[in-house]
């Protein structure tokens, strides 16, 4: 052992071996690898946070923040700037770390309620990784955001403006619209809107279709394009501008016959005719044109649908039939459609007098379509038939009936959408038996179990109402509107309930 | 040997392999061994450090893809890259003399004259020439062999593909009947003291004649380690659903598991070479 050491020939082995190791490089693979590791485990702890439902405390934040905040020190973006013996692959997949890294950081602070905090480390990933379109896009947007919930909402309309201005309508191609980017110029439009000011919404709805018209033209006939188009459309839906909105579908259809299924324009154009605009010719011509052109298009079943609600508008009795009975018979696989035409089937009986043949049409639903809509309409609606016409035993029959069938989804069905639904109807059957305790009993079950569900705030309204008008309980009455204003400040019944409260406020002694 | 014979031998050696797990030292070599693939696997988990990266990297890249460079996805690859290095460096290049050193130790054990594991090392050394010999062109032959029978399973066969379980399974099976015929080279080698061709010639002619236990002997033990190896298959499904380290930790698991497999098949052959020799 003694002679291999002392060896010349294995001296100079070693050497060369030494010489190797030392000229080889890895050109940053190393780095790439260790800062992977790091983010791996900082992700792994943060995944953690999301799928916990409880309280967070604010240490399990620091130390999930502290684990990215150690990735972006070990390895700071003007480093690997200056790094030359990076290859230029893994220089941009550790900005990419790095630039995640402070990303989620100010995510964290996000969520944690730190604004201030949030809004530094978002501009952070903007000055330090601006050429990463994709993340520092993504910050820009998350900045716009936090300014939103902050209420500084003249920040969030110059970061989303900085947004538009910055960053392509498309990811890597015009192939791939952002849909994040081209739903802006409508989403400030409509905030504005909900917030009341109609001028400054006027002048975005505006500004928005200006800028969207220029992405149809400058990028035609890509994906970017219809997806643009298609915004057009919304905004002018937003500000029921109907002609415009039928105009713009005009041209999305025809933009949309390379790509995505243009039936969907055209559906979307005869609704618009017929319930907007009230021509119900244009409107069957449409469907019609739809049923030759498109035979394949799963949108079929509810164009046969709004043929047959159309002929029962004009009073079309057998035509109308004779289309809900198409429904049934060739777009099964269409549930929601053939429930509704069936709905509207057991209607055109009633409508015609023949209560016998509706009642059973009626069950029908009840028998074919459970947990659909309209089933759950029916015990009401046969309440309120006999109710109507005066049959009163047929009618408390009818009333137990229904809560007997709401009731027994409620139990059995706990927490699910079918018993909120149940229980709605439960409210909505007292009310029409003007049970006035029983009603309001039922509406404050449902705020209680079902807190955020849509159904809230017109529950709330209603049980506003009820307090107010017929249990001549005002104090409860002003807290349900008070409750509808404090859960959605910006929502449409916000205002017509704060309305309510001023109104009570000034009635009492 | 009529069947009832084989039968009783094949117990007679299981009871005299299983019997020598109380000598301790019998493991050594194994262990010795275990530790040497415990150190291979400690060296790949750290390939991304200087200076051994410069070495590492190129060689990683050139035994599966660019993407076992990134983590975790290194850790999907590991347990074909330590079967590769295993398999190509280790066990060709020294592997041989381990089994040959155990052979020694476990002769010595049943004949009553027990040999400290650095003089079973020592005399195993002395044939390291033949042994290492006759263990690369038994190592040939399987590496050969299975890369045709791996190419007409999925170009001419069209079924590795599609069922990797049942493709995995049927190369165990063939691996051991190319083994089975070199089963006793070693033993022929430091017991023998033949030399290659004769070695060759005593292997070959005693695994015909007792073929099917020879076979089994190896087969039984061996289903361990095909265990373990399919469970390594899932890599990309262990990391997802518990965390890149189970990988480590069921390889090094799988070390062990193949000392004791590897334990237990010398000790067989080696008792029921002894006994045919002595009968």
């Amino acid at each position: 052992m003694r002679r291999m050491v002392t060896d010349r020939r294995f001296g100079w082995l070693l050497m060369g071996l030494a010489l190797l190791v030392s000229c080889a490089r890895d050109e940053g693979i190393g780095d790439r690898y260790r800062a992977e590791q790091m983010y791996y485990r900082a992700s792994k702890l943060y995944q953690t946070l999301q799928i916990d439902q409880g309280e967070i405390s604010s240490e399990r934040f620091g130390r999930i923040r502290e684990s990215f905040r150690r990735i972006i020190e070990e390895y700071p973006a003007s480093t690997l700037d200056q790094t030359e013996e990076y290859d230029e692959t893994v220089r941009q997949e550790l900005f990419r770390i790095t630039g995640m890294s402070q990303l989620n950081l100010a995510d964290l602070f996000t969520q944690e309620g730190q604004i201030d905090s949030a809004i530094t480390a978002y501009r952070k990933v903007l000055s330090g990784y601006g050429h990463q379109r994709s993340l520092s896009s993504r910050a820009q947007y998350s900045l716009a955001l936090v300014y939103q919930s902050a209420d500084r909402w003249s920040e969030a309309v110059t970061a989303f403006e900085t947004l538009l201005e910055e960053y392509p309508p498309f990811r890597e191609t015009p192939q791939q619209p952002d849909e994040i980017i081209l739903n802006i110029p409508g989403y400030v439009a409509s905030t504005y809107l909900s917030r009341g000011d109609s001028a400054m919404a006027g002048q975005y709805f505006q500004k928005a279709h200006d800028f969207l018209s220029r992405v149809t033209e400058q990028w035609p006939q890509t994906p970017t394009a219809r997806m643009a188009q298609n915004q057009i459309v919304n905004a002018y839906i937003i500000q029921q501008r109907w002609s415009s909105a039928v105009s713009a579908l005009e041209r999305l259809a025809a933009m949309s016959e390379e790509g995505d299924d243009p039936a969907d324009a055209l559906f979307l154009m005869a609704t618009l005719y017929s319930e907007r605009l009230g021509d119900f010719d244009r409107a069957m011509g449409i469907y019609t044109d739809m049923l030759q052109r498109y035979p394949d298009s799963d949108k079929l079943g509810r164009a046969v649908l709004a043929m047959g609600q159309i002929h029962l508008q004009k009073g079309e009795l057998q035509e109308a039939r004779g289309a809900f009975g198409r429904v049934i018979e060739s777009y099964s696989d269409d549930h929601t459609a053939c429930a509704t035409a069936q709905y509207a089937l057991a209607l055109s009986y009633e409508f015609e007098g023949d209560w016998e043949k509706a009642l059973n049409e009626f069950r029908w639903v009840l028998d074919n379509y459970p947990g659909s809509r309209e089933a759950f309409a029916v015990p009401n609606h046969i309440f309120e038939h006999y109710r109507q016409y005066g049959e009163q035993e047929l009618a408390q029959t009818a009333y137990r009936q229904a809560l007997r069938t709401y009731s027994d989804i409620v139990t059995k069905r706990p927490g699910t959408p079918q018993a909120l639904q149940g229980q709605w109807h439960i409210a909505q059957a007292h009310i029409l038996m003007q049970s006035w305790e029983q009603a309001a009993a039922a509406l404050e079950q449902l705020v209680q179990d079902y807190p955020q569900s849509q159904q809230v705030l017109p529950a709330l309204m209603s049980l506003g109402e009820i307090y107010e008008l017929y249990l001549d309980r005002i104090d409860q009455a002003m807290g349900a509107y008070q409750m509808v204003v404090r859960l959605a400040p910006r929502n449409p019944y916000a205002s017509i309930a704060a309305e309510h409260v001023d109104r009570l406020q000034k009635a009492l002694p | 040997m009529d069947l009832v014979a084989r039968v009783n031998a094949l117990l007679w050696t299981w009871i005299q392999s299983l019997r020598s797990v109380k000598r301790i030292s019998l493991f050594f070599p194994f262990l010795l061994f275990a530790f040497l693939q415990g150190g291979l696997v400690f060296v790949l988990l750290f390939f991304y450090v200087s200076p051994i990266s410069s070495l590492l990297i190129p060689l990683i890249r050139r035994l599966s893809q660019e993407s076992a460079l990134h983590y975790p996805q290194f850790y999907f690859f590991l347990p074909g890259l330590f079967s590769k290095v295993n398999g190509w460096i280790l066990n060709p290049i020294i592997g041989w003399l381990f089994i040959g050193t155990a052979t020694l130790m476990f002769a010595g054990w049943y004949r009553e004259r027990p040999l400290s594991t650095g003089r079973a090392l020592a005399g195993a050394f002395r044939f390291i020439g033949p042994l290492f010999v006759v263990g690369l062109a038994e190592w040939m032959v399987v590496r050969i062999v299975m890369r045709l029978f791996g190419l007409l399973s999925t170009s001419v066969w069209h079924w590795g593909t599609q069922s990797p379980r049942l493709f995995m399974l049927t190369g165990f099976f063939l691996t051991i009947v190319l083994i089975t015929p070199f089963a006793y080279t070693s033993a022929h080698i430091v017991l023998g003291k033949r030399g290659i061709l004769g070695s060759l010639r005593g292997s070959f002619d005693l695994a015909r004649r007792n073929f099917g236990l020879t076979y089994i002997l190896f087969a039984i033990p061996s289903v361990l380690t095909l265990a373990m190896n399919m469970v390594l298959q899932d890599a990309p499904i262990i990391v997802a659903r518990t965390s890149p380290t189970m990988i480590v930790v069921l390889l090094f698991i799988n070390i062990i598991i193949t000392v004791v497999v590897n334990f237990l098949i010398v000790g067989a052959l080696t008792a029921f070479y002894l006994r045919t020799r002595e009968s």
